[in-house]
């Protein structure tokens, strides 16, 4: 009775939890470096050192087979980074200090991973660290990413939960690979289906991270830094020919007064302000990047009527969404590059845009008091002024000199005259206010690019724009772009073309050599379609699906669909995983004894595993006579050509067919 | 007071006893008959991927949605594994050989994959008591013992067994339960020092001992659950490192009759010591016969004889 030997005793709780080995803990730590990883941007720079110092700390402690540290010190160590976090952020709460927190406790827990379920816990905490980094940046490399680390910290769930020996790790990545992959249309589903709130849950805390932009105020030299910057500001789709570019002007802050040598904005408006819009309407479509302000930039004067909700304009035909964007954001907008501003008049607002009474520059007054005894027309004004900063010495650069805050257009106008859209819209529009003519300064951006591969403009950063409005009487408000004057290129083949030798932007603006440009509009389009397909993808986008496919709107009807999609994929999945089971039976000889078998299955006589053909036979021939002599017959056969000698090719043949040919009934 | 939840557990057996009966010699696991459900760790699982589609939908984040969305599919799709897992899965059950109160009935279990794909980490219990984690290659199979303690003599019905996995994720717990009717005979633990039969006494007079001296040595065998420890070859074993027995013919000892009345003690003692009895007399290679109050074995000699005297021992009313 002991000829055989016992089974290998095991544990009781080596299944509900599995002792923790080696290469579980590598996995584990694996999984969460990997996604601890691209961090490193988004939290202070100490975090990410702590993190890894206690994974490798915790390596070496299992090898040495060190004790884990004391309750006590775990619980000071615990106390010290909230601690820490608090004063970085001055709270525990929001995005970027929950992520830091976040990654913190997953260190902390790392000195108290005991047992396997302690490392499946430091395994969930990547999850959330996946999730979290999404939350930071949802561009296409860095989702890549997310999912490449998603795989890893998958395979690191298949090998902590083994029972037995984890897997060789390119065995155990391959099996999460094709999990995810069998998930993969259960995933579209969800993606497509899952109905989408309108907007957040609670409040979203305020991200404390500097965003480039426009600002609410203008000063000379304040661009300089937007100017070298290639982020994208906003995506345009043209419904149909686009409009020149010297005519794309994008509407951002409208600055209708100046202290000192500063442009902000005013809060005083017009009871009511006429605007005549003429033809042609232009049809467009916006993708604004998130920037934390309220204001989007419409192109020159957009149609009220068409507004979407959220978005108002004002009486200076600045565009503004009621809370400020924060997330990406399309709108649908008509606009007018013909139109009429208040072509009856200001009212009592005109003192309001002449007003200088806070400004000290005496020369540009003089200099204006002298042009206005010149010229009695305004429009003739205007264009002496705009002759005299084309003739004068003055250049377009990126890089002026500096200027006192006090008397800027003095400095600019008489001594330095180097500067750029700024600093000439700046002083232009001061010297018409001294010439008592009103003017305001609009910021906004100017030209765009158009990406030939996928037909939309890309609008960036250094597309910045500054240029002034006048107010001429029976015209209305009329743009004047002094830097056209100066630099014509600027306005007509964007900020690339008015850089004098030497100046540079930042490399990925300045394309070069036609593969370079074509790869890089090809990422830029790749990037459009990214942030407009997936990114965008929201309530709005979903109910037009649902539409599309003829489909009620409501919640309801998604949820319904989404249930019966996702259990019609995961019956087929059964199924399919059932039909992989099958083991194939190569040899044609077994495959038909096989269907033997079933065909007499049918007539309630099926083969006995334990059962030879002969003896199968004599049963089936006891059982139906009538049946016995071809069976006898098949099954002699078989065994003949399977396990004798004279198998040729012809006898096989007709063995087959004389199966195929039995019918029992 | 029995404890809720050790009165669902009984309740949920019973069920599955009806509904699936008895499985005897070979069993498939076929879909009505395994169960899952979500571990703890599924849980904790699910708790996470609620927490992550609050934060995703919070933020309007659509790459936090797609992460969210592809476990949880990942999770779904994992069920699916787990279940197949044991879906399909051949079994074949043996009685186990008989044995002796104070050792472990040996009931042989046999897997067989059929299936074209590995199945990994499978457990069987016995109730709650985890006997192995077995692993089966694509058409493999796996032998292996399920030990059961046989305490006392008599008939051993092993408990229901249970095969469980957690496999892929231990996100989810597939099982199936196999309630047997598998048995198997506990002979009663032999006496270790008894007097010998009176017959024996009777017949010369002189003690057990002298009686190997007399009997021609007749070679060597392996050991056996049961065999006299005294008999056991001390320096084969140094040599061999394996337990042998030494045999001795005694054909020419007269058959013996090992009878209830010439023991004494309460019940369990007296089938105690005719075990012993039977075992040495056996050994001796003596013809001998079994009388109880209940049934009496004639006289005979070897293997099946032995244990047709120990069952008789053993299923004693």
């Amino acid at each position: 009775m002991f000829a055989r030997a016992r089974p290998a005793p095991v544990a009781e709780n080596d299944w509900t939890s599995p002792p923790l080995t080696r290469i579980k803990l590598i996995w584990a730590l694996a999984a969460l470096g990997v996604t601890t990883l691209p961090f490193a941007n988004d939290v202070p720079g100490w975090i990410l050192p702590v993190v890894f110092t206690t994974m490798l700390w915790r390596y070496v402690a299992f090898v040495r087979k060190a004790k884990l540290p004391h309750v006590a010190l775990r619980w000071g160590w615990a106390i010290a980074n909230f601690a820490m976090v608090f004063i970085t952020y001055r709270t525990i709460n929001g995005l970027e200090a929950g992520t830091t927190l976040l990654l913190l406790m997953s260190a902390m827990k790392l000195t108290e991973t005991a047992r396997t379920r302690d490392l499946i816990v430091v395994v969930y905490m990547s999850f959330f660290n996946v999730v979290a980094h999404a939350l930071f940046d949802q561009q296409i490399l860095s989702t890549a990413y997310g999912f490449v680390a998603l795989l890893v910290v998958l395979a690191a769930l298949l090998q902590v939960s083994r029972r037995t020996t984890p897997a060789r790790p390119q065995r155990a990545l391959s099996r999460a690979g094709v999990l995810m992959a069998q998930a993969l249309p259960l995933t579209l589903l969800m993606f497509v289906l899952f109905p989408r709130v309108p907007g957040p849950l609670w409040a979203l805390p305020t991200s404390s991270k500097g965003l480039t932009g426009l600002s609410d105020s203008m000063q000379a030299g304040q661009f300089s830094e937007l100017l070298a910057s290639s982020a994208v500001a906003f995506r345009v789709e043209f419904d149909d020919q686009p409009p020149p570019a010297a005519t794309r002007y994008w509407r951002g802050p409208v600055f209708d007064q100046i202290k000192g040598g500063t442009w902000s904005a005013s809060h005083r408006h017009p009871a009511s302000t006429r605007l005549e819009l003429g033809q042609p309407e232009i049809r467009y479509t916006l993708t604004l990047e998130p920037h934390q302000r309220t204001w989007v930039f419409g192109l020159d004067a957009p149609s009220e009527s068409s507004l979407p909700r959220g978005l108002n304009l004002n009486h200076q035909l600045q565009l503004i969404a009621e809370k400020p964007v924060k997330e990406r954001q399309r709108y649908r907008l008509r606009s007018h590059i013909s139109y009429r501003s208040a072509p009856d008049g200001l009212g009592a607002m005109r003192g309001h845009f002449l007003d200088t009474s806070s400004t000290h520059n005496p020369l540009t007054r003089g200099m204006a008091q002298e042009l206005r005894a010149r010229y009695s027309d305004d429009l003739q004004l205007v264009r002496a002024v705009l002759d005299h900063f084309g003739q004068d010495p003055f250049a377009y650069t990126l890089r002026p000199p500096l200027l006192d805050a006090e008397s800027t257009s003095d400095q600019f106008l008489f001594e330095t005259k180097r500067g750029f859209c700024e600093h000439y819209s700046s002083s232009f529009a001061l010297l018409m206010r001294y010439a008592g003519i009103p003017s305001r300064v609009v910021t906004g951006y100017q030209g765009g690019e158009l990406n030939p591969i996928s037909g939309h403009f890309t609008i960036r950063q250094s597309d910045a724009h500054a240029w002034t409005e006048v107010w001429i009487a029976g015209r209305g408000w009329l743009r004047v772009d002094p830097t056209g004057a100066v630099a014509p290129e600027r306005v007509e083949q964007g900020i690339r073309g008015a850089l004098g030798d030497g100046e540079t932007l930042a490399p990925l603006i300045l394309g070069s050599g036609p593969l370079l440009s074509r790869l890089r509009f090809g990422w830029d389009a790749a990037n459009a379609a990214w942030n407009r397909r997936v990114l965008a993808y929201g309530r709005d986008a979903q109910r037009q699906f649902m539409r599309k496919l003829g489909l009620n709107t409501g919640a309801g009807t998604m949820v319904a669909l989404l249930t019966s999609a996702g259990m019609i994929t995961l019956a087929l999945l059964a199924a399919w995983l059932a039909f992989g089971a099958r083991v194939r039976q190569r040899d044609p000889l077994l495959r038909a004894w096989h269907r033997f078998g079933t065909k007499l299955a049918r007539i309630d006589l099926p083969r006995l595993p334990h059962e030879g053909p002969r003896d199968y036979a004599r049963r089936v021939a006891a059982a139906r006579p009538d049946l016995g002599p071809s069976v006898i017959a098949i099954a002699d056969q078989f065994g003949a050509l399977r396990y004798g000698s004279g198998a040729s090719p012809r006898r096989v043949d007709t063995w087959l067919s004389a199966v195929r040919a039995f019918r029992p009934k | 007071m029995m404890s809720p939840l050790a009165w669902l557990r009984r309740k949920s057996r019973d069920w599955a006893r009806r509904r699936q009966g008895i499985d005897r010699d070979e069993v498939v696991l076929g879909s009505r008959r395994i169960y899952i459900l979500p571990t703890a760790q599924g849980t904790a699982f699910g708790a996470m991927i609620f927490l992550m589609l609050l934060g995703s939908m919070n933020y309007n984040n659509s790459i936090g949605l797609a992460v969210t969305f592809a476990i949880t599919a990942f999770a779904l799709v994992v069920m699916h594994h787990c279940h197949r897992n044991l879906s399909g899965l051949r079994l074949t059950l043996a009685p186990a050989p008989d044995t002796f109160a104070g050792q472990n009935a040996l009931f042989p279990v046999t897997l067989h994959n059929t299936a074209a794909h590995a199945r990994l980490d499978l457990g069987l219990f016995v109730e709650r008591r985890l006997i192995e984690i077995v692993s089966l290659d694509p058409e493999s199979q796996h032998a292996l013992l399920v030990p059961q303690p046989a305490a006392t003599r008599g008939r051993l019905t092993l408990p229901r067994m249970a095969l469980r996995c957690r496999y892929p994720a231990g996100l989810f717990q597939a099982w199936a339960w196999l309630n047997t009717d598998l048995e198997c005979i506990v002979y009663p633990k032999p006496a270790e020092h008894t007097e010998p039969p009176p017959e024996l006494e009777a017949e010369d007079g002189s003690r057990r001992d002298s009686i190997e001296g007399n009997s021609d040595f007749a070679g060597l065998r392996e050991y056996r659950p049961g065999d006299p420890s005294r008999r056991i070859a001390w320096k084969a074993y140094a040599r061999s490192n394996v337990l042998t027995i030494k045999t001795f013919s005694g054909a020419d000892t007269a058959p013996h009759r090992l009878r209830w009345a010439d023991t004494r003690g309460d019940k369990e003692r007296r089938l105690s010591v005719l075990a012993r009895w039977c075992l040495d007399a056996h050994e001796t290679g003596q013809r001998f016969a079994l009388e109880l109050p209940s049934t009496t074995v004639a006289t005979g000699s070897g293997r099946a004889h032995l244990n047709q005297c120990l069952r008789a021992l053993a299923l004693h009313p």
